[in-house]
């Protein structure tokens, strides 16, 4: 079981999205992190088809995807970030449409739809339209046609965004309940949900895997280390224009500043353990607060 | 449920579309209205009556004059006229006051029409004619009548027939001729009006029916489902041709409801009498090189609208395919219907020709039937029908070919 892609590039136009990426997917989960357009889901629509490389394979077991064309479709489970619905449908008539159309016999269909729905907890919503579902909802029958043809290589797209911390957690359990035996690349901006469910972690820059490892890995591999220093009120401006700041908590007449640095950055300053949370920011600096929406710096 | 069936739901489900059904419903209730309405009857003080009690008087004046337009009908005809016409005072025959003389010519207002079209180059006025016209010239009235129209042929040259090339020329007083005589006669209001009124209902059902079809495809995108649909297994094969056989099935039922419902209303109502009535023989079709009986005529309307639908259905949707945009869509299709309605005062023979291989006319055989666009091929002339039925056959696969090879190979940035 192993998905290759090699020297994988897209272009679009004047723009590279993905370039020259290598690398080799076996069973496990992996975590794509990046800030956007770092080129994630460019990468995982080629890896499902949507999208021809521009250069580059894909290659499964040894076998071009392109080949295998439909063969490979009945081996992949793919969520992506805009979900989109028949709104007219409901959750049932959805999966039970979803399972022909991967390639399920009809005879197992109905029972194949039955499992995902209780393995989702969507059995008492069957019969709601799906344009009646909340967020948590929709994420979960997403999630539940992307495994319904139990499928070796099953891809996520953020697929956490939006939800609330309990659907989060929720849902982090169902992939790490689904990521047996199957090769599970997730991309999100939580860096606490990859930290949670990914075994290996891919950190995208400009088209490009700039660190691949274990979360032990990549945090022992970052040069840079967390330090807590103790700052006037009137300095945090400075040192926010100095210094990598991972996060201010204010007091009374000082602040709590969490700095990023290699070495130590004042004096008193206090050395914290490091997290992948710092491995991001350290990685993707300043950029990676366009996308801050979960409190990744 | 197949494939093909949730397909189906797809399109039944939407709220759009069961607007779009209700407002088709509405479009034949109102065209069988209109055109049940057509025909009118008036009595002798000017009280007209339209609708069925129109059509059954109508029915019963025109009974003794069914059969065959031979000598002896027509010099029947002309004994009658002439009764008529003597016993009418002269200041009740023209004008608007003229309902005593348009009452009693209701029954024999077709053979009069005709026999008026025969003879128009010898008389002056119809009145003319109807004094002074000869029993032993009658004899003459299908010489008279390919004559007439040869000229009347040769006349519009001058405004962008002259080109004609000599085949063309005899191959037209040869399809005036071939008619096949003497005509058969009678009442036929239920066939004149259903063919009427058909190209109406067809056009704006036919737009209607684009909104529908433009999202067969195109709601997959804005749905945001494309990226799911397209990485299943079946996604680029087997229910690409699930929706290609939807929008086969929703052209198919929705023509043949609309058009057979209006038909069963129509001629329920003003009669089916006249199906084998020769088509000419109503004059409004006189100079038609068209020969055929109204049947067949209906019947050429009808495959040809639907033959229209298919081509116009598989437009819009390989556009949305293409595009993605359902506007876009119904946009193109429904301006190349309705663009050349504006383009009748084009007088370039190339041009009319060029026009007259655009699809609209599928959808308006009534109007087809009296242009005259002529096209050689391999070295046969041949008529306009005779050439957009087969082209437009083609077409129409070859635009299956391309909504499924669109939805193959579509990528989803």
């Amino acid at each position: 079981m192993e998905l290759t892609i090699t020297e994988l590039t897209k272009d679009f136009r004047k723009t590279r999205a993905v370039s020259q990426v290598n690398y080799t997917f076996q069973s496990g989960v992996y975590g794509l992190l990046g800030v956007n357009g770092a080129g994630k889901t460019t990468l995982m629509r080629m890896i499902t088809t949507l999208l021809k490389p521009t250069a580059g394979t894909i290659t499964w077991d040894g076998q071009d995807v392109v080949q295998m064309d439909k063969d490979y479709r009945r081996i992949l489970g793919y969520l992506p970030q805009d979900f989109g619905i028949y709104p007219d449908f409901t959750v049932q008539d959805y999966l039970l449409y979803m399972a022909p159309l991967k390639g399920i016999r009809p005879v197992l269909a109905k029972a194949r739809a039955e499992e995902m729905l209780r393995m989702t907890g969507m059995t008492q919503h069957r019969k709601l339209k799906m344009k009646a579902l909340s967020g948590g909802m929709k994420r979960r029958a997403g999630i539940a046609q992307a495994v319904i043809n139990d499928p070796k290589i099953l891809i996520l797209d953020e697929p956490t965004a939006g939800l609330d911390p309990s659907e989060r957690i929720r849902f982090r359990n169902l992939i790490s309940e689904l990521a047996t035996d199957r090769v599970v690349l997730l991309s999100t901006h939580i860096v606490s949900d990859v930290e949670s469910m990914a075994g290996q972690i891919i950190l995208m820059k400009n088209g490009k895997f700039v660190m691949t490892g274990s979360s032990e890995e990549l945090i022992r591999n970052c040069p840079d280390r967390g330090w807590l220093c103790d700052v006037p009120k009137k300095q945090v401006n400075d040192c926010c224009l100095k210094y990598r700041v991972s996060s201010i908590k204010t007091m009374a007449d000082h602040a709590k500043l969490r700095i990023l640095s290699r070495e130590m950055p004042m004096p008193g300053a206090v050395l914290e353990e490091t997290t992948l949370e710092d491995v991001f920011l350290s990685c993707f600096g300043e950029r990676s607060g366009d996308e801050s929406d979960h409190g990744v710096v | 449920m197949s494939l093909m069936g949730f397909e189906w739901k797809k399109v039944v489900t939407k709220r759009a579309n069961q607007i779009l059904l209700i407002l088709l419903a509405v479009l034949v209730a109102y065209s069988c209205s209109r055109a049940v309405r057509q025909v009118e009857w008036m009595d002798g003080s000017g009280n007209a009556v339209n609708g069925h009690a129109a059509a059954v008087k109508l029915r019963r004046e025109k009974e003794q004059w069914t059969g065959v337009l031979d000598q002896t009908t027509l010099e029947k005809a002309l004994a009658h006229l002439r009764e008529i016409y003597s016993t009418t005072p002269q200041d009740l025959q023209q004008g608007e006051n003229n309902w005593p003389l348009r009452s009693r010519l209701q029954g024999i207002q077709d053979i009069a029409d005709l026999l008026g079209l025969a003879f128009a180059d010898t008389y002056d006025t119809f009145e003319e004619m109807v004094e002074k016209l000869q029993p032993e010239d009658l004899s003459r009235f299908y010489e008279k009548r390919v004559e007439a129209l040869s000229v009347q042929f040769f006349e519009e040259g001058n405004w962008g027939y002259a080109n004609y090339t000599e085949n063309e020329k005899q191959y037209i007083v040869e399809q005036y001729q071939s008619a096949r005589t003497p005509f058969a006669v009678g009442y036929q209001e239920g066939w004149v009006q259903v063919t009427e009124q058909l190209p109406s209902l067809m056009k704006y059902a036919l737009i209607l029916l684009s909104f529908l079809l433009a999202g067969i495809f195109s709601d997959e995108f804005s749905w945001k489902t494309d990226a799911v649909y397209y990485n299943t297994y079946y996604g680029r094969t087997k229910s690409t041709i699930a929706k290609l056989w939807i929008g086969f099935l929703a052209i198919t039922v929705i023509y043949w409801l609309c058009v057979g419902v209006f038909s069963l209303v129509v001629l329920g109502s003003l009669g089916t009498e006249g199906a084998a009535q020769t088509l000419q023989s109503d004059a409004s079709y006189w100079s038609t090189r068209y020969n055929m009986t109204f049947l067949q005529y209906y019947l050429l309307t009808v495959g040809s609208g639907y033959c229209g639908f298919l081509f116009v259905g598989y437009l819009v949707m390989w556009i949305s395919a293409k595009t993605r945009s359902p506007i876009l869509a119904v946009l193109i299709p429904s301006l190349l219907l309705l663009i050349p309605m504006f383009l009748h005062e084009i007088y370039s023979l190339f041009l009319r020709k060029v026009i007259g291989l655009l699809p609209h006319w599928l959808l308006d055989i009534p109007q087809a039937m009296h242009y005259v666009y002529l096209y050689q091929v391999g070295g046969q002339v041949t008529s306009l029908i005779s050439i957009i039925l087969p082209l437009y056959s083609c077409l129409t696969l070859l635009l299956v070919f391309l909504c499924y090879r669109e939805y193959r190979y579509k990528q989803i940035a």
